[in-house]
């Protein structure tokens, strides 16, 4: 009877983990079967893409939509299946990071923050699968040789930080053009202060829950701007320099004319306040240009000048990589430039997202106002998109707090430049 | 049939084995494992992708090098003080006035109302309270204005931002530990409570003398619970400050997070947990020894 | 008591007021909630006379992104979930409180630990446990780990509150264990299992990075991973969320509706002992 007893409950138990098993078997055999009747030849190599999603969350067309459509022909030109993924945003780093090291991870990737990936040995170099002539075709072929390399190829570049102007509140103060530089900056945000008292002269978002998002309006641009570079010969980030002290002077200054108040670490969303009219002037990426016409704001811009007149812009590299233990490395880099062709980055401008071309031979599709920086080779010169470095995350948040830490009172520019580095240095 | 000795502690006690058997091997192979894999990656340099690197105490000392750390360490703790007795002291009074009072269709309203919001997920409500707490054009603010109180900057001030935290937090689970405490009341005999009214007791006396001490117990598992999962602390302060404004609701479960997942920086992540992990067993220690000593 | 009930005193009124208002406040995001999910707003300063409702966004959220597909893998995993718990709890909780099990009040104490440790910190171990033995893409991998501490703790807490005369009377009957548990113990610990019910089916139900984590098909996204891939990176419709945040609260409210009778009033009438 004990026996029995002893029997029935791990006969239990192991039913219990069969079935646990079981769904694994399940689940894999469905997938197995799911691939086979796609129609494709049985021994057709399956190519595995991975990417976030660019449809807006109601538009009616999909992203998945979009990616099977256009991979059709690139399937039947090489006897291949690719399965295309659409992971979120929220957690797209966690899942690719994981999912790379699952064994079943992706043989091309869309990776945002890329130097933890190239410097662990994760992504394929991709420089030797380039002819010249391939890459004199892209524009900003360049801007993916981060940490030592080429290990990525940009394909959401755009988005430039510029200073968006409301050009009704700008007349009202007596300004018929946007401020070119910092001193215009403020004499002018001053200016609208005293003209229009109720709307915020110039703000930036040091409220936002997102440090990084705040960096690249609000910081980034104008380190650059100051003429910084914003990594070290050993490509360690350096705060402590000409660039990070007049920055974070500039920042504070900001503060201490009167232009900014208070409440400007809980201001999240300065392009809301601009569309609203409730700012005169924000920088934001050229992206929103779009929305802002939307909701009827005469506007202009200006690519705001540092003290010695640099230019200096923050812009968007999201890029596609090729995974270092891809099975089919010739056919993914293959698929990476049928993906960043003219043809297909035109159709994806025109019915996911609408970006600058990537390459000579693309539509430029984007409001024609920002034509002359996105097609000027200076201009070029002058975008910067994320340093890559180790840790940059933490780096940014870091920071970040430390500059609220700033406008609370709490901490002088300079500390801000200690404080950061102290305790960057410490998480390595 | 044969005779099952009912006394065969020996038996007995390799049926109880049977029954433990399935969740000692889960929690082996789901918490435990990755436990001690975390406090093995806490001595070490891990990525992901290279091989973990041993390095001794070094992320030890990188934490205790940096300052954001301490304020997490203190933000922390402000946490567990503020929302554990809050919490608690609210779920109680709740839950012994909606028993005393309102036995009642509406009673029953209020307590399943109340219990609500436990069932939102915590990115969801904090989502919620981020938008109704917008500095302009907030609803709470709006509402504010109705009274002539001018916008209140919610998120934006140090202690205004830490006591929303403690607030949402407070919101969330007040309805969860009400109902324990209401199954509580009502399970006191109900002699106690006459014997009690024979006595001549005021309510304050009943309260003090009869219902409190009969819901130790529970207030014990509620004080415990809360304790752990106010340490742990992590969505809604993603969700509503991201830790700020500065480091001023920034708390370690956070901490662990950003290094964990925005940086693979599993070590020093790591590192962290395993403080937080001795943290909270100290505190648990802590409230073991106050309880029985009662 | 009866007398109590009967006089209104001040205090009475006071407190009924204001557990109403705490009530309410309770309620009030979530109206909120329902309210904005009506609407596309993509900026959050609201001013409503100038919102127009519709169900556009439900819409979206029903006729887009594998709709069908991950409520169906939500609902698989979580009712698993919720049945596995139970019983692997329930056993375990008899277990530790009803036998003589040598050395289980450390083990438990080991078990209770386990709750303290944040799950930022063991996602990655998890994942590579996982990956270890082959769990990845699995339902299985989504409802296993669930059976955690808490479950375990919790039904022992109301375990306590089982009179061992039960247990000792079946087995002067001659009993079979198994039929104690499931005869005997189970049906006397409905109230708990009710509970637990409820929080796993919560916490399966809200879980995000996990499923994100743990699975690469889209064929395996759970529904919360497949909402999420509504919020594009540019474009906010903060309706949209709302609406998202709607739908996913609607399931386990619904349960919680149905089941609250037997949650709420069956904890008191099994009465929770310490």
């Amino acid at each position: 009877m004990k026996k029995k007893i002893a029997l029935f409950l791990s006969a239990l138990m192991m039913f219990s983990l069969l079935a646990a098993c079981g769904s694994t078997g399940a689940s894999s055999s469905a997938a197995a079967s799911g691939a086979s009747t796609s129609g494709s030849s049985a021994d057709a190599t399956v190519l595995k893409v991975w990417v976030p999603p660019y449809a807006g969350g109601d538009a009616e067309y999909t992203d998945m939509d979009f990616w099977t459509d256009q991979f059709k022909e690139f399937e039947q030109e090489n006897n291949c299946k690719v399965e295309v993924s659409i992971f979120p945003w929220t957690g797209y780093m966690q899942k690719i990071t994981t999912g790379m090291n699952s064994g079943e991870g992706p043989d091309v990737v869309y990776i945002d923050t890329l130097y933890d990936l190239a410097a662990a040995g994760a992504l394929e170099p991709l420089d030797s699968y380039f002819t010249q002539e391939e890459k004199d075709n892209y524009y900003y072929y360049d801007i993916g040789n981060v940490a030592g390399g080429q290990y990525v190829l940009p394909m959401m570049v755009g988005d430039a930080s510029v200073l968006f102007c409301n050009m009704d509140i700008l007349k009202e103060a007596g300004f018929d053009a946007p401020p070119a530089n910092w001193d215009e900056l403020i004499a002018y945000s001053k200016k609208i202060k005293e003209v229009r008292p109720d709307v915020y002269s110039f703000i930036q978002p040091w409220g936002n829950s997102s440090s990084k998002s705040s960096m690249m309006t609000s910081f980034l641009p104008y380190f650059w701007q100051a003429g910084g570079d914003f990594l070290d010969a050993d490509g360690k980030p350096n705060l402590n320099s000409e660039a990070g002290k007049t920055t974070l002077n500039f920042l504070k200054s900001l503060q201490d004319e009167g232009i900014f108040d208070d409440t400007v670490v809980s201001v999240g969303d300065a392009p809301d306040l601009f569309r609203n009219g409730e700012a005169a002037m924000v920088m934001m990426g050229t992206g929103m240009a779009g929305s802002i016409d939307k909701a009827g704001i005469n506007w202009d811009f200006s690519t705001l000048k540092g003290p010695d007149g640099q230019e200096g812009f923050w812009i968007s590299g999201d890029s596609l990589a090729v995974a270092a233990n891809s099975p089919h490395k010739e056919l993914a880099v293959k698929a990476l430039k049928y993906m960043t062709s003219a043809k297909v980055m035109d159709a994806f401008h025109e019915k996911l997202y609408a970006m600058t071309p990537l390459t000579k031979d693309g539509a430029y599709t984007e409001n024609e106002r920002f034509q002359k920086i996105y097609e000027s080779e200076a201009e070029i010169a002058n975008f910067h998109i994320w340093p890559g470095f180790e840790n940059a995350d933490s780096f940014y948040d870091i920071l970040f707090k430390n500059i609220q830490s700033m406008y609370m009172g709490d901490l002088t520019p300079q500390q801000v430049i200690d404080n950061t580095m102290e305790e960057y240095n410490a998480a390595l | 049939m044969k005779k099952r000795g009912l006394t065969g502690r020996k038996q007995q006690a390799f049926y109880g084995i049977l029954y433990i058997l399935p969740s000692f091997v889960i929690i082996l192979m789901f918490s435990i494992i990755p436990i001690i894999l975390a406090i093995y990656f806490s001595f070490t340099k891990y990525d992901m992708y290279s091989p973990a690197e041993f390095i001794g105490l070094q992320n030890y000392e990188g934490v205790f090098k940096s300052s954001t750390f301490y304020s997490a360490l203190w933000n922390t703790l402000k946490y567990v003080i503020v929302t554990v007795p809050v919490q608690t002291l609210l779920a109680l009074l709740i839950a012994v006035f909606i028993a005393d009072k309102m036995r009642g269709l509406y009673g029953a309203l209020l307590k399943s109302t109340i219990f609500i919001p436990v069932i939102v997920s915590n990115i969801a409500a904090a989502a919620v309270w981020k938008v109704m707490l917008k500095t302009r054009g907030g609803i709470i603010n709006n509402f504010l204005g109705l009274f002539g109180i001018g916008e209140v900057n919610w998120l934006g001030t140090k202690a205004l931002a830490f006591l929303c935290i403690c607030l949402v937090t407070i919101w969330k689970n007040v309805g969860y530990y009400m109902v324990i405490y209401y199954a509580g009341v009502m399970g006191i005999p109900k002699e106690q409570q006459e014997a009690a009214l024979m006595d001549g007791a005021s309510p304050a006396q009943r309260f003090w003398h009869v219902t409190v001490p009969n819901l130790r117990p529970i207030t014990y598992m509620i004080v415990t619970l809360g304790i752990i999962s106010s340490f742990q602390i992590f969505d809604i302060v993603y969700q509503l400050t991201g830790g700020g404004p500065g480091t001023s609701t920034i708390t370690l479960a956070y901490m662990v997070y950003t290094y964990a997942f925005s940086n693979q920086k599993l070590g020093y992540a790591s590192a962290i947990a395993v403080i937080l992990l001795l943290f909270v067993l100290a505190i648990h220690w802590l409230q073991d020894k106050v309880f029985k000593e009662r | 008591m009866e007398t109590a009930r009967k006089k209104i005193s001040p205090m009475g009124i006071i407190g009924t007021v204001l557990v109403s208002l705490f009530a309410l406040i309770c309620v009030a995001p979530l109206i909120y909630m329902l309210l904005m999910s009506f609407t596309q707003l993509r900026s959050l300063y609201i001013r409503w006379d100038e919102v127009t409702f519709n169900l556009r966004n439900y819409y979206t959220i029903i006729f887009k992104n594998d709709f069908g597909r991950s409520l169906l893998n939500s609902i698989i995993v979580t009712v698993l979930a919720c049945v596995w718990t139970d019983l692997v709890c329930a056993m375990a909780a008899y277990g530790f409180e009803k036998k003589p099990v040598p050395g289980k009040e450390k083990l438990f104490k080991i078990f209770l630990a386990t709750m303290m440790v944040p799950s930022q910190v063991t996602l990655i171990p998890l994942f590579l446990t996982m990956r270890k033995i082959g769990w990845l893409n699995s339902y299985a991998a989504l409802f296993v780990p669930m059976a955690g501490a808490f479950g375990v703790f919790m039904i022992r807490q109301f375990m306590k509150g089982v009179d061992d005369v039960y247990i000792e009377a079946a087995q002067i009957d001659g009993c079979p264990e198994y039929k104690i548990f499931f005869k005997i113990i189970l049906p006397l610990i409905q109230p708990a299992l009710v509970s637990l019910t409820i929080f796993t089916f919560v916490a399966c139900w809200n879980s995000f990075l996990w499923p994100l984590v743990a699975n690469t098909e889209n064929s395996m996204y759970t529904f919360t991973v497949a909402l999420s891939l509504l919020n594009s990176q540019h474009d906010t419709n903060y309706g949209l969320s709302m609406a998202a945040a709607t739908v996913s609260f609607a399931i386990p409210f619904a349960l919680y509706i149905t089941m609250q009778k037997q949650f709420i009033e069956g904890i008191a009438l099994g009465g929770v002992k310490g």
